[in-house]
């Protein structure tokens, strides 16, 4: 009969065997392997009325960026109030207290309550790379063509605008330039004119760990 | 037997077992990790604002984790105005939910995950979803810890919205949804 203590012994052995061997079938394929998540966020604002497009540029550092996803978050406040403190109580709801996402929306963007429910937000947007001026949607000699919002995905349902086996690369050292151009709409002639429409353009994707891209 | 073969008895009928696990290969399951949030206000004032808070996770040994998507539940405890009685509400969303920014980070790749703050309407509860990441995009090694930290944190502690009396304590839970992977 065996040993106890020896056939122990083996059993162990026989694990961090198994555990190597296991380990390797999981192991990703080498150029997986340095794979950094990463999301940039770029902030675009605007106060009731206003039409200007905005635009807003984002430079890569030391790292190829592939991007796999696109979407936004949209949150209105309003312009900042002074509190109205009285025996040491605030009588007023301060401002940022009426901050709401507008993602969520089926039919434009904005009309959340009975106060405005006659005004909407809505924005239409590009990008561009840097390297390349090639915009993300353009007519003929890559003149931009706004896109709309409904393009980056209805959260509700899952979706973001989704780049497939095809992430965009941003290369090294390249930028990406988002212009966004808002859409105000007055269903009934009158809207509150003090607030504060921020659009978050979020890109979604890795960084694949090699510093000047590999380079 | 004595106490000492007993004991090499059983270890070897663990390792047996661990053996005949590896041998079936890896085991894959949905899986999450939660990351909790909590920090204490008062409700004489219909907003407040705590300092920046942190959480963290540590992915478990003998494993990996590829997260797919992250979202947050926002509780708040305390007790009853009525009764006294405690009581934890999960708010949902529809109510003035808690805005605040957020980062992460992880021991393994020892980075941020992120340029800048990120606003905290990425992170939908309920109807609306979470932040979503494609399968294979966040790969989690076992044993490294995976911080979440929250700044500019604004909650409305309104009695009407829970009924509960002051103070109060809030929980941001984030939860990391993905798929584990056990070696």
């Amino acid at each position: 009969m065996t040993d106890p203590k020896l056939e122990l012994k083996s059993l162990t052995q026989e694990i961090a065997f198994l555990e190597q061997e296991v380990a390797k079938v999981l192991a990703p394929p080498p150029s997986e392997t340095k794979r950094v998540p990463l999301l940039v966020a770029r902030t675009l604002s605007w106060l009731t009325w206003d039409y200007s497009q905005k635009e807003s540029t984002w430079v890569n550092g030391a790292e190829d960026f592939y991007v796999t996803d696109v979407t936004y978050a949209a949150v209105r406040s309003a312009v900042p109030d002074v509190p109205v403190v009285e025996n040491g109580e605030v009588l007023n709801v301060p401002d940022d207290a009426y901050s709401e996402s507008m993602c969520d929306l089926p039919m434009g963007l904005g009309v959340t309550n009975d106060e405005d429910a006659n005004y909407a937000f809505d924005f239409v947007w590009n990008y561009r790379l840097g390297s390349t001026a090639a915009q993300y949607a353009s007519s003929a000699n890559n003149a931009p063509l706004m896109v709309d919002r409904k393009a980056l995905g209805n959260r509700e349902r899952n979706q973001f605008l989704n780049f497939g086996r095809h992430p965009l690369l941003i290369k090294a050292g390249d930028s990406i330039t988002f212009s966004l151009q808002p859409l105000h709409y007055a269903l009934n002639g009158t809207a509150e004119n003090d607030l504060v429409f921020n659009v978050h353009m979020i890109l979604i994707g890795w960084r694949d760990g090699k510093m000047f891209g590999g380079r | 037997m004595t106490t000492q073969q007993e004991d090499i008895a059983k270890a070897i009928e663990s390792r047996k077992k661990r053996i005949e696990a590896l041998e079936k290969g890896p085991r894959w399951r949905n899986y999450k990790y939660v990351a909790n949030i909590e920090f204490e206000a008062d409700a004489s004032i219909r907003r407040v604002s705590s300092p920046d808070q942190q959480a963290s996770f540590v992915v478990k040994k003998d494993s990996y984790f590829l997260v797919t998507g992250l979202e947050y539940a926002y509780t708040v405890s305390g007790t009853l105005a009525e009764n006294g009685a405690a009581a934890s509400v999960l708010i949902p969303p529809g109510y003035n939910l808690p805005r605040f920014n957020y980062k992460m980070r992880d021991t393994g790749s020892d980075r941020e995950w992120q340029n800048d703050w990120l606003p905290s309407r990425l992170l939908m509860t309920g109807n609306l979803n979470g932040l979503l990441f494609r399968r294979g995009l966040v790969k989690l090694l076992g044993g490294s810890e995976v911080f979440v930290l929250a700044s500019s944190i604004s909650v409305t502690s309104s009695s009407n919205i829970t009924g509960l009396a002051a103070p109060k304590r809030h929980q941001l839970q984030f939860v990391f949804n993905g798929v584990e992977v056990l070696l």
